[in-house]
């Protein structure tokens, strides 16, 4: 069934819907995929030598760097995937 | 991908793929996912004692992810977190003392695993009854709510327990319990976390909702923001150990990220009782894992 683009999102129907949902849903992984290989191939080259340093000689060091690093990361990557679902996708499917 | 600090080599999408698959569970469950990730982490060919670390450090990251999303659905109790956070990490001490007991006196693999089994399989079945009689209230009887609890009597029974100081929870719909009732419910999900070792995650949320009356969704969001103190001082004490790759942990976490953001958004299209009978899947899916280990037909299942 064909759709009026112009139609309020709220009032289509359900199966138009969804597809809009899922087609945004697949945006989104694709923007988050891309952003995460280059941080693959950038960030952990760039950390892999300090932290196998800190590891073999500093393990309390490495320890709370470990902590930090993953709270950041984790903080970022919130407001990151926040910001990708809140502007497309799953957040309209209510 | 070369991993130094485990010194392995390991797919990274792989990697953020696990991540990805226990990010979506926990986000929507509550749990850490460990009995899912560990496995196939060996799998990779990752040393077991790397794999405990490792797991508890992205678990942690993953936890922040799924804590906050469901902090701004108005889904998480700090107020509850922060009472049972205390108690718990206590009652972890205990179950790993009992461990070391039990180390003494041999058959420890077996007491545990079987324990293991029991507990999981009665929360399992427990939960998918009782869900499943919640749903059919709902749909019988037409209620325009999103939360019942066929067995609700039980939780009213605690909360009229007397035994001051009593103190409320507003977030979780509380007007008054006694604080010694929530501090037990920590020390016991903590103990049955340290014995069993395993996060705490498919035991919390189910005594939660049970035992202290808190709504699904409150349950699901207070137990991860639990989660992330747990696991983040289990990655703590394990990293001390060397137990921790972080790398591994970091790629990890960036597949769990958006997995539990999505989990945590898909339980605002789900009921409460929806959620808990999927939700009673989990502990019976590990309890055949663990069967599968304790009978020698998993040799390749690690917990």
């Amino acid at each position: 069934m064909k759709t009026n683009p112009s139609q309020d999102p709220n009032t289509s129907p359900q199966p138009a819907r969804w597809r809009r949902a899922l087609r945004n849903f697949l945006i989104e992984v694709g923007i988050y995929a891309t952003l995460v290989t280059a941080y693959f191939y950038l960030a952990l080259h760039l950390l892999a030598t300090p932290l196998k340093d800190l590891f073999q000689n500093h393990l309390p060091v490495y320890a709370v760097v470990s902590l930090i690093l993953i709270v950041i990361q984790g903080v970022l990557l919130e407001h990151l995937t926040s910001f990708l679902l809140e502007r497309l996708g799953l957040q309209r499917l209510e | 991908m070369e991993f130094p600090i485990a010194g392995v080599t390991v797919n990274p999408f792989f990697l953020a793929g696990i991540g990805f698959l226990v990010g979506v569970l926990g986000g929507f469950f509550g749990v850490g996912g460990g009995f899912i990730a560990s496995p196939l982490l060996y799998l990779t060919g990752v040393p077991m004692h790397f794999v405990v670390g490792t797991d508890l450090a992205h678990m942690t990251g993953k936890s922040i992810v799924a804590a906050r999303r469901h902090r701004s659905l108005g889904h998480v109790d700090i107020k509850l977190g922060a009472f049972m956070v205390v108690s718990t990490i206590v009652g972890v001490e205990c179950g790993a003392q009992l461990v070391e007991v039990l180390k003494y006196h041999g058959h420890t693999d077996e007491v545990i695993g079987w324990a293991y089994v029991a507990i999981l399989l009665a929360i399992g079945i427990f939960t998918g009854v009782e869900s499943f009689k919640a749903m059919q209230t709902l749909h019988t009887e037409r209620m325009p709510t999103r939360e019942v609890v066929h067995l609700s009597n039980f939780s009213k029974r605690v909360h009229g327990l007397h035994l001051p100081p009593m103190v409320s929870f507003p977030d979780s719909g509380i007007g008054s319990i006694s604080i010694w009732v929530v501090l037990l419910v920590g020390l016991l999900t903590g103990f049955l976390a340290g014995f069993l070792g395993v996060g705490g995650g498919f035991i919390r949320m189910p005594l939660l909702v049970y035992g202290l009356g808190v709504p699904t969704h409150v349950a699901i969001g207070t137990d991860l923001f639990e989660i992330v103190f747990s696991a983040g001082f289990g990655t703590i004490t394990h990293a001390i150990k060397g137990n921790v790759d972080i790398l591994m942990a970091l790629v990890m976490h960036t597949g769990a990220a958006i997995g539990a953001q999505i989990g945590a958004t898909s339980t605002r299209i789900f009921s409460g009782p929806r959620i808990r009978l999927l939700f009673s899947v989990l502990p019976i899916l590990g309890a055949i894992l663990m069967i599968l280990r304790l009978v020698g037909a998993g040799r390749f299942i690690q917990f």
